[in-house]
């Protein structure tokens, strides 16, 4: 007999976006709420009569009601899946917290709450799930080492649920928080141990996976917008299937810009995203711009493409703008502001006693840009 | 340029054609006093060559001459460039404008306006005249009465015309109107976030900041309310696991073995306590019967003490009294004279006062004497001015005459005066004129001639007789005779009959009468005041009077025993006297009182002493009776004996009874009982504790709870998060307006820079020219120059700037004078020659500083032309220049219309 169910992890309910607009923070608040209704809807589909979430439901434990009662209610609304949940790192068991709140004011049936290091048998003995909750953000014992000696009925398959990293990567050896033996699945005779804490999918071992989020939440997450669909038998390596979940699409762009058709190439490589609206991008910048092209990067990307996509981040630390010849002469041949001009450019070159040689360049580059306004103004 | 001559007529106070000519190249000087109008020709030049000949500006209208309707002309020649050209324009009326080019070419109208623009760099005048930006350089160079001390105010144009000549030097060093453009630009988008003058945060940056900061706030805020539910999760942990503890009831029972233990412990030591009670009050009896004892025998020995001292005061008193007694014996003695002696002085006085009542008796009577003389003059007096009254009464009633008859009289005969002068006048006069010794014989009116008035004023016929010849009658031709005649007739008749009932001759009779009468009546009137000053109630009320008087004199003579009245001198003295006597007698009674008094008073006081001690010596002795017969009574119910052995066995007693209790007493500690009192209410108390912190710590749990509900459906976590994201973003939003306010000042520091660098540059050759003419006014003195052509200071010491707006306004113009000379150099030096115009300037320069500025004029004369105006001939005096004089011009030439 084939036990089915859908792994997800690293929903971070509540999570604030700081870098974006408080409208686009709105959406991908609510697209994490939409990806729980999504994994009810794919249990469904695929038949699965569990969703194990590996933690981390919840992104802070000081959250409004509203937003710790939401996931409750989108899971109460797939009534015909159970739903198992495990305090991670970001929303540990503590007396009289998070959780005891919300059995105070009562879960629906179909949802169960791991607060216990306890086995719960499911299906009627056909599988016995054993939690390892967080009891605080770090934890510097094994929270699944108690499963090695735990006892579960005979012929009941064994489905672990932990939150946690496993040594491949962590930091310093010992230092890393909630640390969880890569050989548990072997030590503890687990037929599967579904873990939560990595944002993007990916697999441990034979019968151990992270899940992923089912919503990217970051840039620097790969894999994410993902869950697993877990078949097990005994006896038999589990299978697993991802599925998609995700809305928005995170993506890191970094291009090296010298002249004008760099920058058209890349307003066009913008625009030609693969559903635009839903993708926010970083884009990282290197090179050097001539001043007029500084100011048509100006116009085409940052005050152009970018309103094709949900948000783009620009990162140009490492984008120079540097007059040339030809941007100079634009100014003036001589005069008061050539005069100005000239002292700045010494300073951006470090010349000694200067400014500082970025704050002289972008005064050298207001100068233009300002310049130019009055001229074309005049024109 | 270089003026040579200047003509007008019919501009302002100019009626009449005026010129101004044979100006030179050098320094002219044109002298004249207040009114001549010098002014009126700078005027008159500015209009000429600036004002455009068709304006109906104001300015223009004013031109006109102050008998108005005549249109001002203007005419002015002037060399450009070594050629000559003339100018002339009329205004208002028929105004035209004309060129006179070199090259023989003329040019009207504004052809001629523009070509002159052209020739001397101005521009077109504007709707209200020419003005310092129309006029240009040439406004910085001659300058008006009133304006030449003070900075010269250096218009656009002007600034634009010199910068033309100065950048022709230097090259291009500003940068145009971006390179105006562009500071102020960006030092507007800098007060976007500064303000201008505090440096300041505004708008956006203020607006970024605020959010930062109140941000700030408000999550530390928020960061409070976290750490308050970590307090009140951590209070609630802690409550549940002592309520826990509490649930056990272990400590409760431990407590309750413990107090039955001292309720044992308590027993015991109430009895003890209960014991020590009963000695003690039986100690406290035997104690009170010994001080019985003692107290008896410290009475009796009291009594026996008392009766002592009585006796011996007893002795003391009687032995004064014996002393008392036989003093008050000898006193009474010493009254007894003394009070014959005061009875004796009390007659002396008596006696004394009657001999002054007597003398006081005589000398009333003496003064009532005399009284009665002086009565009986007034009586003599009084009867012979009855007698005098009687008589003069008696002469004035037989007199008819009065004021009124008299004034009858005299009316009466002015009446019968005026009836015969009448008749005189009208009369005929005869005269004769008849020797005495031929009158004999002659008659006239039957008497003789001699007898007759000569002239005879003849009324009635007059017959004259003479003898041997015959008669003649004169009948006089009176036209009213009968009428005068009767009239003086009656007069007549009335005058006699006035007369006789005054029963006299004349009036000179009648008025004397009168005036005696009235005499007599004055006479009479003193006559009565006199009689009613002697006899006031009359002379038989006087006479009974003086009888009453004199018989009371007798009366009062006989009582005192008196014949004779003494003289008054005699009568005094004795009074005197008397009185003396008196004073003599009432002191020496007055001191026997005294004595008597006094020595009266002392033996009362000795009386009263008397009885006191008596009274104290009765009772005394009483007293000691008393004594006695108590110190006896006592004795016989005990003996003295008896009762110092009654006071050794009390003590003994005592003694015995302070043992006995030591030995109850003995190692007890006296806090014992309270010791064991509190321990009790110590276990009692911490049961009863427990019991309450059970149900405190049930009721602080749900109230922990409660608040947790409370504290945790805020969200805090979520909050934080969504706070600090919001601080995030504006601290980034700050830092980016702080990036760009950096960037900012530095893009403006560096036009800044640059513009100072030029400005430097470009005022090069204005400080080079104006720095000699400088030093002749004071040697080593250095110009620092602002960016509007200005001195903005100068230093005639090392190091030390002096402001141009603290020099003495005499500094101020002289430099105002130099800076224009050097403009003028310049120009000069670029080919372009100005003539520099100055009017009624220098006027506050001293004598000395005046002739190093003549000097320098000089000296600039001889590369500019000058042209001073002045109405001081006699300072100017030495300027050395050509003397101009107005001399009178051609009305035909200068046509006004």
């Amino acid at each position: 007999m084939t036990f089915r169910f859908i792994h997800t992890s690293d929903w971070q309910i509540g999570k604030v976006f700081r870098f974006v607009d408080d409208a686009t923070m709105g959406v991908l608040q609510e697209a994490r709420l939409e990806a729980i209704t999504r994994l009810g809807e794919l249990a469904e589909e695929h038949d699965a009569g569990h969703i194990l979430v590996a933690g981390d439901v919840y992104d802070a434990v000081g959250l409004s009601q509203r937003s710790l009662t939401q996931p409750i209610e989108r899971m109460r609304a797939h009534g015909s899946v159970r739903w198992h949940l495990l305090p991670g790192n970001h929303d540990p068991h503590q007396p009289n917290g998070l959780w005891d709140r919300l059995h105070a004011r009562g879960l629906p049936p179909n949802v169960s709450v791991h607060t216990e290091p306890t086995p719960m048998l499911l299906d009627d003995g056909a599988a016995a799930l054993l939690p390892a909750p967080l009891r605080r953000r770090r934890a510097l014992v094994d929270p699944t080492a108690w499963m090695d000696a735990a006892e579960t009925p005979e012929g009941a398959l064994r489905i672990a649920l932990a939150h946690g990293s496993v040594r491949e990567f962590g930091s310093a050896p010992g230092q890393t928080a909630n640390l969880i033996d890569i050989e548990r699945p072997s030590r503890a005779n687990l037929d599967y141990l579904a873990l939560g804490d990595w944002h993007g999918q990916r697999q441990i071992s034979a019968r151990c996976w992270y899940s992923g989020t089912p919503e990217t939440d970051a840039f620097d997450v790969q894999g994410g917008g993902k869950a697993l669909l877990v078949e097990v038998e005994a006896n038999d390596q589990p299978r697993t299937t991802p599925l998609e979940t995700g809305k928005f699409r995170w993506l890191r762009i970094a291009e090296r810009l010298g002249e004008r058709s760099d920058i058209d190439a890349l307003e066009q490589r913008l625009r030609n995203l693969d559903d635009a609206a839903n993708t926010l991008v970083a884009l990282q910048l290197e090179g050097a711009l001539s001043f007029a092209d500084a100011q048509h990067f100006d116009e085409r990307i940052a005050d152009g493409a970018s309103h094709s996509l949900r948000h783009l981040r620009i990162d140009r630390d490492r984008l120079y703008a540097q007059p040339t010849a030809d941007d100079l002469d634009r100014i003036d041949t001589g005069g008061v502001v050539r005069a100005a001009v000239d002292a700045l450019r010494r300073q951006a070159e470090g010349a000694a006693g200067g400014a500082d040689p970025e704050l002289a360049n972008e005064a050298l580059l207001h100068l233009y840009v300002e310049y130019m306004k009055l001229e074309s103004a005049a024109q | 340029m270089k003026l040579r001559s200047l003509a007008v007529n019919q501009f302002r106070k100019f009626t009449e054609p005026t010129r101004l000519d044979g100006i030179g190249d050098g320094l002219n000087l044109v002298i004249g006093p207040n009114e001549m109008g010098k002014s009126t020709l700078l005027a008159a030049l500015r209009a000429v060559l600036f004002e455009r000949h068709s304006s109906k500006a104001r300015a223009i209208i004013e031109l006109q001459n102050d008998r108005g309707g005549n249109a001002p002309v203007v005419e002015a020649q002037f060399d450009l460039d070594g050629a000559a050209y003339t100018v002339a324009k009329r205004f208002i009326k028929q105004p035209y404008a004309r060129l006179e080019c070199p090259d023989g070419v003329t040019l009207e109208g504004d052809g001629a306006e523009a070509k002159l623009r052209d020739l001397l760099g101005f521009s077109a005048s504007g709707p209200r005249g020419a003005d310092d930006e129309s006029v240009g350089m040439w406004g910085v160079l001659w300058v008006r009465q009133g304006l030449s001390f003070g900075a010269p105010e250096i218009s656009n144009a002007a600034r634009a015309s010199l910068s033309g000549v100065l950048e022709s030097e230097v090259g291009e060093v500003l940068g145009g109107r971006r390179g105006r453009e562009l500071p102020q630009l960006i030092e507007q988008q800098i007060e976007e976030w500064l303000t201008r003058a505090q440096r300041r945060p505004r708008g956006e940056y203020k607006e970024a900041l605020e959010e930062r900061d109140g941000l700030a706030n408000e999550l530390e805020d928020l960061r409070g309310k976290r750490s308050e539910l970590a307090n009140t999760l951590e209070l609630l942990e802690a409550a549940q696991e002592r309520a826990q503890q509490i649930e056990s009831g272990a400590q409760d029972e431990q407590d309750r073995e413990a107090l039955a233990v001292a309720r044992v412990d308590l027993q015991r030591e109430i009895e003890l306590e209960a014991k020590i009670g009963e000695e003690r009050a039986r100690l406290d009896s035997s104690e009170r019967a010994r001080d019985g004892a003692v107290g008896a025998l410290s009475e009796r020995e009291a009594l026996r003490a008392r009766l002592a001292d009585t006796a011996a005061a007893l002795a003391r008193d009687q032995e004064s009294l014996a002393e008392l007694e036989e003093r008050d014996r000898a006193e009474l003695a010493q009254l007894e004279a003394l009070s014959i002696r005061r009875r004796a002085a009390a007659e002396d006085e008596e006696r004394a006062q009657a001999a002054v009542a007597r003398r006081r008796d005589i000398l009333a009577l003496i003064s009532d004497a005399r009284e009665i003389e002086r009565l009986e003059a007034g009586q003599t007096a009084a009867l012979d001015a009855e007698q005098r009254l009687s008589e003069a009464r008696r002469q004035i009633e037989a007199m008819s005459v009065n004021a009124d008859l008299v004034e009858r009289i005299r009316r009466e005969e002015r009446r019968f005066d005026r009836a015969n002068a009448q008749l005189d006048a009208a009369a005929t006069r005869i005269t004769f004129d008849i020797p005495a010794e031929r009158a004999e014989g002659v008659e006239v009116n039957g008497a003789p001639l001699t007898n007759s008035p000569n002239p005879t004023e003849a009324v009635e016929p007059v017959a004259i007789v003479i003898p041997e010849r015959g008669r003649i009658v004169v009948h006089p031709n009176i036209e009213n005779r009968s009428e005068l005649l009767d009239e003086r007739a009656s007069a007549e008749t009335s005058y006699r009959a006035a007369l006789a009932e005054v029963g006299v001759d004349s009036l000179a009779q009648a008025e004397a009468d009168l005036r005696r009468r009235e005499q007599l009546e004055r006479e009479t009137a003193l006559t009565r005041q006199a009689l009613a000053g002697h006899a006031p109630d009359g002379v038989s009320a006087l006479t009974d009077q003086l009888a009453v008087r004199r018989e009371r004199l007798e009366t009062e003579m006989a009582s005192l025993e008196i014949n004779e009245l003494p003289q008054l001198e005699q009568a005094e003295a004795d009074a005197d006297r008397a009185r003396e006597e008196l004073a003599e007698a009432l002191e020496a009674a007055r001191m026997a009182r005294e004595a008597y008094d006094e020595r009266d008073l002392s033996l009362n006081d000795q009386r009263l002493q008397l009885s006191d001690l008596r009274a104290v010596v009765r009772q005394r002795s009483e007293r000691v009776d008393q004594l006695r017969e108590e110190l006896d009574r006592a004795r016989s119910e005990l003996t003295d004996e008896d009762l110092s052995a009654a006071v050794a066995a009390r003590e003994a007693a005592v003694a015995a009874q302070e043992q006995a209790l030591a030995a109850l007493t003995a190692g007890r500690s006296e806090a014992a009982r309270e010791l064991i009192d509190s321990r009790i209410a110590r276990l009692e108390r911490s049961i009863e504790a427990r019991r309450e912190e059970r149900s405190e710590l049930q009721a602080q749990i749900a109230g922990l709870q409660q608040r947790l509900d409370v504290q945790e459906a805020a969200g805090i976590d979520e909050q934080i998060a969504a706070a600090e994201r919001k601080q995030e973003q504006a601290a980034a939003r700050v830092d980016r307006f702080e990036r760009q306010l950096a960037v900012r000042e530095l893009a403006l520091r560096a036009l800044r820079e640059a513009e100072q660098e030029a400005r430097e540059r470009y005022l090069a050759p204005v400080v080079h020219k104006v720095r000699p003419y400088l030093q002749m006014l004071f040697p080593q003195a250095e110009p620092t120059m602002d960016d509007a052509l200005q001195f903005s200071a100068i230093s005639r010491e090392v190091g030390y700037e002096e402001s141009f707006e603290r020099l003495s306004v005499g500094t101020q113009e002289q430099l105002a004078v130099l800076i224009r000379l050097a403009f003028a150099d310049l120009l000069a030096e670029q080919g372009r020659p100005a003539a520099v115009i100055l009017d009624d300037a220098l006027v506050f320069s001293d004598d000395q500083r005046m002739q190093t500025m003549f000097d320098i004029l000089n000296l600039a004369a001889q590369r500019v032309q000058i042209i001073v105006f002045t109405c001081r001939a006699q300072l100017f005096e030495g300027l050395g220049a050509q003397r101009l004089t107005l001399s009178q011009g051609d009305p035909e030439e200068l046509r006004s219309a």
